[in-house]
């Protein structure tokens, strides 16, 4: 067991880690907003690749940044469309049971949608993100650093929207009372609309850094989604800082994981985690309170 | 009243949109981003041919039974995580079907079969083959994989149809079914191959044996780890879990631990995984893997360099000059438009071997077609050659083959004693 060896671990568990913390973001935005979870959220991961790499840049040919730029643009109105369709009509009713079912159910959709437009076939998009930098016996792919910058400027970005912009601040204001918010003024069911849809954008861009990892499958983002659900409860439910802590915590110690435990038991060490953290601190590390 | 007005227009909305989705998409079902616009319309075509032919084949056959016909069952995963295994068994099996029933279908009769989508899964697959089984059929093809086969397998027994699947694990002739047969080559088989062609070919001094934690990967990995301990050479076992997307720590340890050559016994998705991770690694080892990464499916999604010079034990290859295999390759892309892979060549083979069957046994009764089955030998398929041994496997060779610039190439054809 290297010093080298080590380095290698902790670096591509922080890389994972983040993916962790993203997926983790994403679904955090919708449950602050609207109070719903969104089982879909792994599927929309998935569509957001699909589009990219299947749509846009092998079918249509784009570069890469006009696909990135269509695929988020799509993606957002497609948010806003699932926001129209199911969270706004079903958020009011008896109970959230309704709109989590619906969210199910659409993520069953947008799969068997994705086979029969895009084909049973995993694919890739040769050449994407390939290639590595060396320093001296310790690897970064180019992917894993992508990741890092994407993921920081990310979570930069979404706490300059919430802290500085108007519509951001009125997210702040739905998501800590809905009536109170109704009563100033702000469109509630609008500004819902524009948390799923932006919701929607990270999760496209999720899908477009995890292609070259991954390959594009139907069964592409099945762990990430769980994991980053881990990820969120370890931080701290509902907290941005709190996602990229949880994320970034739980990809170094699976894989640090694996120098005393075998490693097919990996995955078990984002779970037992999370159930001691609901167990002991169910605020998560960083203890925020809402 | 306006309540009925509105639920009365979102209703024929539905209706529309259900309507005019049926009609666009059945074209679209199978195609692949990256092939050119020719092919995909050409593949289209056939494909929605293929399967409204067997739609029909299959409605004719429930629906009127005259005596006519004589109908097997097919349970493949045209939903699920592994639908294209699917839908080329669903083409392997109508191609096997098609050319049956044109050189005269069997015993006079014209053959033809009920198919049922199990998705891959063990629940689903429990109640697919339940209908099947209620239906009027001499046989059943299907569910693929060790797993699903493992689930339906006592149905079958119970139900006395003779059931043939393409799982490779080593439990399923284990499980001693005498109604269930494999029509692709065991684990057991292919593990020992790997280990010799390692040890004996490659020169290995420390092998790392790197299997996925399911029934598959496991039997493999016995298999390998036992004949490596015949042969008395050192080696390191690792495992990694279905759907695993960062192997770093287990090849960084293979990499510290110094082996020579790496055995591979993993499903499609996660050799994609090991092969770009090892590259990118640097791990510097002869690597030798199980069936799957020789599909182009499975070739298409990695650059040349990350599988360059990998050798792989497996069933099929359509580059071979065996004159079996290249006749079937060249009907299969005439039909298609499409190269056929493991899935649709082992299916095929395993129609031909029913349908033989059922000739030996000279009735379409259940019983009589498995005691013919446990009998016959040598019915050419273009995955070897379909024998029965005592335990119920079909084919008893394989090839070693070696990619080079994602092209592999059959280096070393095995054939195993049976009895």
């Amino acid at each position: 067991m290297s010093f080298a060896m080590i380095m290698q671990l902790i670096i591509s568990g922080i890389a994972l880690g983040f993916i962790y913390s993203m997926v983790s973001i994403e679904y955090t935005l919708i449950f602050n907003s609207t109070g719903l979870l969104n089982f879909s959220h792994d599927k929309l991961i998935m569509l957001g690749a699909y589009a990219f790499a299947g749509q846009f840049v092998l079918r249509m040919g784009c570069g890469y940044v006009v696909a990135t730029i269509a695929t988020v643009l799509s993606m957002f109105i497609t948010g806003i469309l699932i926001a129209k369709g199911i969270f706004n009509p079903l958020r009011n009713m008896a109970s959230p049971i309704f709109a989590v079912i619906g969210t199910v159910i659409m993520g069953r959709i947008i799969k068997e949608l994705c086979r029969i437009i895009w084909g049973a076939t995993a694919f890739n998009i040769p050449g994407f993100m390939k290639g590595t930098f060396k320093f001296g016996s310790i690897v970064i792919t180019r992917a894993n650093t992508y990741i890092i910058i994407v993921a920081v400027l990310l979570v930069i970005a979404l706490q300059l929207y919430f802290n500085h912009t108007k519509s951001g601040k009125a997210m702040h204001c739905v998501q800590q009372n809905k009536t109170a918010a109704t009563l100033m003024g702000i469109n509630v069911s609008q500004n819902i609309n524009i948390t799923i849809g932006i919701s929607a954008v990270v999760c496209s861009i999720i899908g477009i850094l995890v292609i070259s990892l991954f390959s594009v499958s139907l069964t592409m983002t099945n762990m990430i989604g769980i994991k980053g659900f881990a990820a969120g409860v370890i931080g701290g439910f509902g907290y941005f800082p709190g996602c990229i802590v949880g994320g970034v915590l739980i990809g170094i110690l699976e894989n640090l994981s694996t120098l005393v435990i075998p490693s097919i038991y990996k995955d078990c060490v984002a779970f037992v985690l999370m159930i001691v953290f609901l167990l002991v601190q169910p605020k998560g590390i960083l203890g925020h309170k809402k | 009243m306006k309540r009925f007005t509105s639920l009365f227009l979102a209703l024929v909305m539905a209706v529309s949109m259900l309507a005019g989705c049926g009609g666009s998409d059945k074209k679209k079902e199978t195609e692949a981003p990256k092939e050119t616009a020719e092919a995909e319309k050409k593949e289209e075509q056939q494909d929605t041919k293929a399967e409204t032919e067997a739609q029909k084949e299959s409605e004719s056959a429930a629906a009127a039974d005259d005596g006519d016909t004589i109908t097997f069952g097919l349970s493949c995963a045209i939903t699920g995580n592994f639908p294209l295994a699917g839908e080329r068994t669903l083409q392997g099996v109508q191609m096997a079907v098609d050319e049956i029933n044109a050189a005269g279908g069997v015993l006079g009769k014209k053959l033809a079969f009920i198919y049922e989508d199990d998705g891959n899964d063990p629940t689903q697959a429990v109640t697919v083959v339940t209908k099947l089984l209620n239906e009027d059929i001499c046989g059943l093809i299907g569910p693929h994989t060790t797993t699903n086969y493992l689930a339906v397998q006592e149905l079958a027994g119970q139900a006395e149809i003779p059931y043939i699947t393409g799982g490779s694990g080593t439990k399923i002739a284990a499980a001693g079914n005498k109604y269930g047969f494999q029509c692709r080559p065991s684990d057991g088989m292919n593990g020992i191959v790997a280990a010799d062609f390692a040890v004996k070919e490659l020169g290995a001094k420390k092998v790392g044996v790197f299997f996925n934690n399911n029934d598959f990967g496991v039997g493999g990995r016995d298999a390998v780890t036992a004949e490596l301990d015949k042969l008395q050479v050192e080696y390191v076992t690792l495992g990694h879990n279905s759907g695993d997307t960062d192997m770093t720590s287990q090849l960084m340890q293979f990499i510290s631990e110094g082996i020579d050559t790496m055995i591979l016994w993993t499903d499609d998705a996660e050799d994609v995984v090991v092969a770009r991770q090892a590259y990118e690694l640097g791990l510097e080892a002869d690597v030798i893997t199980s069936a799957g990464v020789v599909m182009e499916q499975v070739l298409s999604q990695m650059e040349p360099e990350y599988v360059e010079g990998w050798y792989s034990v497996t069933d099929f290859v359509p580059a071979n000059d065996d004159p079996v295999v290249a006749k079937f390759v060249e009907d299969f892309k005439a039909l298609y438009d499409i190269e056929p892979e493991l899935y649709a060549s082992a299916y095929y083979g395993a129609v031909k071997f029913l349908a033989a069957a059922i000739e030996k046994a000279g009735s379409d009764d259940p019983k009589a077609i498995r005691d013919a089955m446990a009998e016959l030998k040598d019915v050419e398929g273009p995955t070897g050659t379909l024998s029965c041994a005592s335990d119920n496997t079909l084919i008893h060779s394989c090839v070693v083959t070696q990619i080079t610039d994602l092209k592999p190439a059959v280096v070393n054809t095995v054939t195993a004693d049976f009895e």
